[in-house]
């Protein structure tokens, strides 16, 4: 027969062994069901199929785009190639503004319009997402 | 000069770096005793010599010496000295400087607080260190210098992000990074120990009070950062699962299971190994912290360094270090005692084993949340973000089970225990805890499922951790952490059932419901200050209980142009109502949001309550005469005057420097070529007007017919003021709906009507003799076309 102390190191390797793949599957599943995807305006204009999934959108604000009315701001996300209409309810950053990056999440209601739940702009003056960056960089 | 100093003071560190491995590892050779002082006098140079370049960046800093390229690049004559001062750390090269005068001093005390200790431990760790000392100084001396010259020399630096500039986060970096630092101390030393095979009681001991102080320092430090994005960012929380935040909760994680480790190591000299890869670990983590942070790698909302190149430096750096402990691991590894005392699956070690489990899931779950999304653009090139649903899916379940451990574990005995001694007073405990959560369950009405088991484990830990209070068994540092951490939950979870959040779009004078309580949004002021304008808007919010008024702020920033949301929060004990507000274009429309947030003070007392637990752990000898009273009385004490400082004043300007209107302007005529002087225009014994609108203002339109109905009125000019406008579209729009003004003057860039004191369009002043009698942000409406009438017609009597 096998001493305490091992059966009690067996048990411990077996009980690490088991929550290590609960972790991992626990940790997958969550991944799956909780990543945003970042889109820009062209690429979504390029989307096969709409998702009802929660997406994320940047580019650059659109110089006199901005319509504000009591409790809805409405305005335009363009990567300088293809424009998208976002209508968005709640509070916005600092730094929101006309001509100015931002990256907008929420609902794809067709190729070209977003219901956001969330706008993200960095704080930082001459911020700019990367990935508005890189697509303007493409579109160059 | 002092650039000259900053930077030789540098090198002879360098120097000092570079003779003090050599001593080291020339000492441990020889098995030589008599280093001590020689090693000693390298190290005091090294920490003066840093700290004299760190107080000469200080002083380019407080000087505003902008032949300094970083005082140049951030901070500017006006800022007030505090943020001078903070600003020397505030960024990439400074902040740097300061993770290296840290990690100096860090060395020297170390140094010369072990005396005690055997001679070759001691040097090792001091080679372990100096191999990170000299990465830093390299990595500071030749890719982020912050004693670089410019010439010529500026006239005017180009400022420190106005977000930075806030008392909370002037000290939050030097808190976090003691708190990083420190984990450098742990990782020499226990790699030290790890070669003279000392991994034991008496080292656990030593390197305790290390762990707690990093522990501390970081605990606090993450508040502070989390306490600023509170009310600064005015994102009206207490933590948003950002990356950079995550970076500072992944060592969090490792130095708390080492924390725990620690003390078996300390009592029952076991779990050797798993101590020294925890310390590895956490070192890694903090330093990948870094490097992530200042590399940009990380995609977050708020990183403020942006240099790759820096950030390969620190990665490889990393990987060096982190391949020669691993190295060093395997090879003494065989040291390390095998000392396989008894120990039963019902004891404290086990429930300590548990606690590691736990801290290393949290922290696989932060890891793989921040990192996944890096990893997923390097294989496949496609951009994602995860989001706190992730992390709260993954977290909040096992925090059911890490609550009872955390209930129970301290109870058992070391080695071994039965858990059939659990007494009654535990069970009833149990049971009321039980029945409370259901009741509120039940008030609340709440769906979620975990909340009811959430709910009573907290509330055991809570109580079992007070009763534990009149105990003598286990130690008064552990019962005051674990009762901050049941308090933690128990404010987080009524925080977020509670917690109401509304947000619109509102012009002055609008009103909200909003459930019970009416949102007003009364009036805007403009104050100016030394390096920015704020605009303060006043807001009532009322219910049936009574109302209270609410003054957030924007601020408009000269150096460099930013704009920054000041939230103004009335925090009580019970609640805290949080308000913010934000320009969104010059329309007359101010994005609102108002949120209430229950029991939000608790998150951060009950913080500041865990931290106490690990003060009272490293004063444990000194204080034992006194209660542990008189300790909460001081935590508590502490956590007022934070709140105290947490307060905004806002200090209002009297009115009458609102009044007088800045008359010595110059513009340009819509219909015209010459340059007026404004003060020419405005009548000198009679009311005037001055109306700021733009074609493309919507609301200008609407009060355009107000304006046509004021020219009518006997004895007032109008003066137009077109505000960044096209010079077409401005007299198309007066010739279609007629032109109301006396002078139309054009301010193309806006600047003008920035020193008149305008925030947007439109805007109307009621003038008398260069003075402002009312001033009207947005449009003119009819009440308010009767009140200027009413105005004129009183002052004409």
């Amino acid at each position: 027969m096998y001493g305490k102390k091992v059966k009690l190191r067996a048990f411990f390797v077996l009980l690490i062994f088991l929550s290590t793949i609960l972790t991992i599957f626990l940790v997958i599943k969550a991944l799956e069901e909780n990543v945003v995807y970042f889109k820009s305006p062209t690429e979504i204009k390029n989307l096969s199929e709409l998702e009802n999934k929660k997406i994320r959108v940047g580019g650059m604000v659109k110089k006199n785009s901005i319509r504000t009315n009591d409790s809805e701001i409405n305005f335009v996300i363009t990567d300088f190639k293809n424009e998208l209409l976002v209508s968005f309810k709640g509070s916005v950053p600092n730094l929101f503004e006309e001509g100015k990056g931002v990256v907008a999440e929420g609902f794809l209601k067709d190729r070209s319009y977003l219901k956001a739940v969330k706008i993200l702009a960095k704080h930082d003056e001459n911020y700019m997402p990367p990935e508005v960056n890189a697509a303007l960089k493409d579109k160059k | 000069m002092t650039n000259q100093i900053g930077n030789y003071s540098l090198y002879i560190a360098l120097f000092a770096s570079i003779f003090l491995i050599f001593q080291s590892s020339n000492s441990i050779r020889n098995k030589s005793k008599n280093l001590d002082s020689k090693i000693f006098s390298a190290l005091s140079v090294q920490s003066l010599m840093v700290l004299i370049s760190f107080f000469s960046l200080i002083y380019a800093f407080v000087v505003s010496d902008f032949s300094n390229e970083t005082v140049y690049n951030n901070s500017h004559s006006t800022k007030p000295l505090f943020y001078k001062i903070s600003g020397s750390w505030g960024n990439h090269e400074g902040s740097l400087l300061l993770w290296l005068l840290v990690l100096t001093i860090f060395l020297f005390i170390f140094f010369i607080s072990s005396k005690k200790l055997i001679n070759s431990y001691r040097v090792l760790t001091v080679l372990f260190q100096e191999l990170i000392i000299i990465g830093f100084l390299l990595f500071i001396l030749f890719t982020s210098n912050p004693f670089l010259n410019l010439f010529p020399i500026p006239k005017e630096g180009t400022g420190l992000n106005p977000i930075l500039q806030d008392p909370a986060l002037a000290i939050h970096p030097p808190i976090l990074y003691i708190g990083y630092v420190g984990t450098s101390i742990i990782f020499s030393s226990s790699l030290a120990a790890l070669v003279c095979g000392m991994v034991n009681k008496i080292w656990a001991n030593h390197i305790k009070k290390w762990i707690i102080i990093s522990w501390l320092f970081l605990t606090i430090g993450i508040l502070l950062g989390s306490i600023w994005a509170y009310y600064e960012l005015g994102w009206g929380g207490f933590w948003f699962w950002d990356p950079v935040e995550n970076v500072s909760l992944m060592p969090w994680f490792c130095l708390t299971a080492l924390l725990h480790t620690i003390i078996v190591l300390e009592k029952r000299n076991i779990y050797q190994s798993w101590t020294i890869i925890l310390s590895i670990a956490t070192f890694s983590l903090s330093m990948g912290g870094t490097f992530l942070v200042r590399s940009g790698i990380l995609n977050s909302i708020h990183t403020f360094a942006n240099d790759p190149s820096r950030g390969i430096f620190i990665l490889c750096f990393l990987l060096l270090l982190v391949l020669l402990s691993i190295f060093i691991f395997f090879i003494f590894q065989k040291k390390l005692l095998k000392n396989l005392s008894n120990s039963f699956l019902v004891s404290k070690e086990t429930a300590i084993i548990v606690n590691n489990w736990f801290m290393m899931f949290f922290l696989s779950v932060v890891l793989i949340g921040t990192v996944y999304p890096i990893f997923l653009e390097v294989i496949n090139g496609s951009k994602i973000s995860i989001g706190p649903p992730f992390y709260q899916k993954l977290i909040v379940p096992f925090l059911i089970p890490f609550l009872l451990f955390m209930a129970v574990g301290p109870k058992l005995k070391w080695i071994k225990d039965n858990l059939s001694k659990i007494n009654l007073s535990q069970i009833i405990l149990f049971i009321i805890s039980i029945v409370i959560s259901y009741l509120l369950v039940k008030l609340y009405g709440i769906s979620y499922l975990l909340i009811l088991p959430l709910f009573a484990l907290a509330f055991f830990l809570f109580f079992l951790t007070i009763k534990d209070f009149f105990s003598k068994e286990s130690s008064l540092s552990q019962k005051v952490s674990h009762f901050g951490f049941s308090l933690f939950i128990l404010s987080i979870l009524f925080n977020g059932i509670l917690a109401k959040e509304f947000s619109s779009n509102m012009k002055v004078g609008d009103e909200r419901k909003f459930i019970n309580k009416i949102i007003k949004f009364e009036n805007l002021k403009i104050v100016e200050k030394n390096n920015y304008k704020s605009l303060i808007a006043n807001f009532k919010i009322s219910d049936e209980k009574g109302s209270m008024n609410l003054n957030p702020e924007v601020r408009i920033y000269n150096q460099p142009r930013t704009l920054t949301s000041e939230a103004a929060i009335n925090s009580t004990i019970y609640s805290d109502n949080f308000i913010v507000f934000n320009v969104i274009k010059d329309d007359g429309y101010y994005n609102v949001r108002y949120q209430f947030k229950p029991l939000m003070m608790w998150i951060w007392f009950s913080i500041v309550l865990i931290s106490t637990g690990g003060i009272l752990s490293y004063l444990k000898k000194m204080i034992k005469n006194i209660k542990f009273i008189i300790i909460i009385l001081f935590s508590l004490f502490i956590f007022f005057i934070f709140f105290k400082g947490l307060e905004k004043t806002n200090d209002y300007l009297p009115e009458n420097n609102l009044n007088k209107i800045e008359t010595n302007l110059f513009f340009k005529n819509l219909y015209g070529k010459n340059e007026i002087l404004l003060g020419e225009l405005i009548d000198k014994n009679s009311f005037s007007i001055i109306n700021i609108w733009a074609s493309w203002c919507l609301p200008c339109r609407d009060e355009h017919a107000y304006l046509l109905k004021l020219k009518n009125i006997n004895g007032i000019d109008i003066i137009g003021i077109n505000y960044k406008d096209k010079k077409s579209n401005a007299t198309e729009f007066l010739s279609d709906l007629g032109n109301p003004y006396y002078q139309v003057l054009i301010d193309l860039d806006g600047t003008k009507s920035i020193e008149l004191g305008a925030i947007g369009v439109p805007e109307t002043y009621l003038i008398k003799k260069n003075t402002v009698l009312k001033k009207y942000i947005g449009p003119l409406d009819n009440t308010k076309f009767k009140e200027i009438i009413e105005i004129i017609k009183n002052e004409k009597n």
